[in-house]
């Protein structure tokens, strides 16, 4: 029964770890905490629904899985276009308002920024929930007492290739590197002949990307709704913090963390008190250790 | 959700421009004011969006008859959102602004219990619930922090649970698992259902809570499933509800599925896919059938353009009836007036009356010469009893061809025998 649990906190704990990494990635780079991120989520996840919509739904699958290739094609233009939907609010709003010095300014605005991409998806898409596929996997053994649908391993693989494919991305390459050094210091990067402006415009490309196959893997595994970014906001944020705001690959064991943790609650207290786990045990992380489990020592 | 509120504004002030317009409307100098709250958007908005008319046509049928001690009647409506906190915030609105006498709402028990306690029982306003159903509204009432001034025109879920338990044994189940909404509603329903489906010689395997807006209901669901249960009793709302029970089918578990009235919705069945639901064995407030249904069915076609289908209109449209009555019945409008007149105009003594304008102008008549009248609504019998409830029959609903349809009514009698049974 355990390992059922543990199963099912993976699958949410994969969701949860890319939203946070793109979360945690804004943080670092922008230094701010932007609570549009989950729209961005909600977004990505009715722009897949959109391009599936084009291909006449869902029809011919790929083996065992309820999509066929439109769908992943869907994946790359829901990343697309939610990338291009982050930088339209870079350069709408966040652009302006970072020439002031006050962080909370930008916080606040973007949770402004948040309500206004919640509501736009209710009046262009409807408040009702939405499904890319009418049909319902039906659960398999895979392993003595654990039963998935092929559709939560292939979100859990995906998430896997992703985070590899973002450790790369960010060790092996120019853009990756050069990241890291305006997260690490903007000031000092840029004295070194790097584009801060152009790294910027790529952490947004990155983190709405992941933001977005986040929100798709969420609605092919639960549903689309419109408020289902910010519903999971909370659970962004607690992870990138339990996993020490600002490391990637904290925010990814913080994702996990937290979805495992939920779910495993469930054998010991009533599901009912589920929701108060994640924030509990982020609660006691943060005073064991204040800056989080992969977080470097608080400036 | 703001231009829903704008057109369902625009639906009321076309009904009002109608109503004057008719030949039959007495041209009456004056308005009386009554408040509504209802979840005209959030998890129940599919269904506060049609409850909502049958309120709206009661308030035509009051106006067309001469409208209240001779004033206009109006209907002030706010969405609640299907949220307790923005419900709280529409009533206090409606009560400290508008000053009415009598809200009628809300839908959801959760939403109905937090306006009541915090605003229409301090404050002494009537609150008459199409809806709510949950037990609890019985014990506070019977603790006396109601004052009395809460009413609801549903029967309890003391009887939808029973009647629950029963139809589950008529169908043969022995092991039945509850997955259930953490709120009065589901936790009330939830506690009836399995205390006599033990009585009745069933197992409750597991008994699940689940909140609104989680991320997923993966560990909820895979905990329902232990045990063995041949079906699972699921009560809660669409929104959530439609997650939950796609959730249930895709970890494998029976497709034999116990629904109460909360989902009783063609587009919760839609949603989750009428192919997955093997066998559904639902419950909802019944209607006796009283000739007040025939003339609200004709009325509502008139009126909207298409039959009446959701559960609860006719109980939104016999609240409102029943407020207009105990106003002429009291010769007046406070909240007062209301409460010690609704039970003067119901019950079984007198001259009963129906639905419709007609009716209404002999009832005003018969109270005019001082003659005893009660109002037969459209949704059943309506005898209050000292806590505000009424007591009916249920109706039994299932799925035919993938549609929604109610199949029986299981009657006060049968349901009484089963409370009787120790």
């Amino acid at each position: 029964m355990i390992a059922q649990y543990l199963a099912n906190g993976i699958v949410l704990g994969s969701s949860i770890a890319l939203g946070a990494v793109g979360l945690t990635l804004t943080y670092n780079i922008l230094n701010f905490a932007n609570f549009a991120h989950g729209s961005l989520l909600s977004w990505g996840a009715y722009f897949a629904w959109l391009v599936v919509l084009v291909f006449g739904g869902v029809q011919s699958t790929i083996g065992p899985l309820s999509f066929g290739w439109p769908f992943i094609l869907a994946i790359v233009a829901a990343a697309l276009m939610a990338s291009v939907l982050a930088l339209v609010l870079d350069w709408l709003v966040f652009r302006v308002l970072r020439k002031s010095n006050i962080q909370v300014t930008l916080v606040i605005a973007s949770f402004g920024a948040s309500l206004l991409l919640r509501n736009l998806i209710v009046v262009v898409f409807g408040p009702e929930p939405q499904y890319y596929s009418d049909n319902i996997q039906i659960a398999q053994p895979i392993l003595p007492g654990v039963r998935t649908t092929p559709d939560e391993l292939f979100v859990v693989g995906l998430a896997v290739v992703l985070v590899i494919g973002l450790h790369l991305f960010l060790t092996r390459t120019r853009l990756g590197k050069a990241m890291r050094a305006v997260s690490d210091n903007a000031s000092l990067a840029q004295v070194s002949g790097i584009n801060v402006h152009n790294v910027v415009r790529w952490t947004w490309v990155v983190g709405g990307s992941l933001a977005a196959v986040a929100g798709v893997m969420f609605g092919l595994t639960v549903q689309i709704l419109p408020d289902m970014g910010f519903n999971l906001l909370l659970f962004l944020f607690s992870a990138a913090i339990l996993g020490g705001i600002g490391s990637i690959y904290g925010a990814i064991l913080g994702g996990l963390v937290i979805g495992i943790a939920a779910d495993l609650s469930v054998l010991f207290i009533s599901p009912a008190y589920k929701p108060a786990v994640a924030f509990i045990l982020m609660i006691v992380v943060l005073l064991i250790k204040p800056s989080g489990i992969l977080g470097e020592k608080v400036q | 959700m703001k231009s829903r509120r704008i057109t369902s504004s625009l639906v009321a002030s076309a009904i009002m421009g109608v109503a004057a317009l008719a030949p039959l409307a007495v041209q009456a100098k004056c308005t009386t004011t009554i408040g509504s709250v209802m979840a005209l958007t959030g998890s129940l908005g599919a269904l506060g969006q049609s409850i909502a008319k049958g309120a709206e046509l009661a308030v035509d049928t009051v106006n067309k008859a001469g409208g209240v001690n001779g004033c206009d009647l109006k209907l002030s409506m706010l969405d609640d959102q299907t949220s307790p906190a923005v419900g709280v915030s529409a009533a206090k609105q409606l009560v400290d602004i508008h000053q009415v006498p009598a809200i009628v709402g809300a839908l959801s028990s959760g939403v109905s219990m937090a306006i009541l306690t915090s605003v229409t029982a301090p404050g002494k306003v009537v609150q008459i619930s199409p809806s709510s159903t949950s037990p609890s509204f019985t014990e506070l009432a019977k603790s006396g922090k109601t004052g009395g001034y809460w009413f609801r025109t549903t029967p309890s879920d003391a009887l939808q649970g029973v009647a629950m338990a029963k139809l589950a044994r008529e169908n043969g189940l022995k092991r039945v698992a509850v997955l259930y909404l953490k709120n009065p509603y589901g936790e009330g329903l939830a506690g009836k259902f399995s205390e006599y489906f033990k009585k009745l010689g069933g197992k409750v395997t597991a008994s699940v809570p689940y909140n609104p807006k989680q991320p997923s209901y993966r560990s909820e669901v895979s905990s329902a499933l232990g045990g063995d249960p041949q079906a699972v009793f699921l009560i809660g709302y669409p929104g959530d509800g439609t997650t939950v029970a796609r959730e249930w089918i895709s970890s494998g578990g029976p497709q034999t599925f116990l629904l109460p009235d909360g989902l009783e919705s063609q587009k919760f069945v839609d949603d989750v896919g009428a192919k997955y639901m093997k066998k559904v064995l639902g419950t909802a407030a019944g209607s006796v059938n009283t000739p007040s249904l025939k003339t609200f069915d004709s009325d509502f076609q008139k009126q909207f353009g298409n039959p009446p289908t959701q559960a609860y209109m006719t109980n939104a449209y016999d609240a409102v009836m029943v407020i207009a009555l105990a106003m002429d019945k009291g010769h007046g409008t406070s909240a007062d007036t209301v409460k010690n007149n609704i039970r003067g105009i119901s019950g079984t003594a007198g001259t009963a009356i129906y639905a419709g304008a007609g009716q209404y102008e002999k009832a005003l008549k018969l109270i005019k010469e001082g003659k005893r009248i009660h109002y037969v609504g459209a949704s059943g019998e309506l005898t209050f009893d000292k806590n505000g409830d009424v007591s009916g029959p249920m109706a039994i609903w299932t799925l035919k061809d993938k549609k929604v349809v109610q199949d029986r009514m299981m009657s006060v009698s049968t349901i009484n025998k089963v409370l009787m049974k120790r």
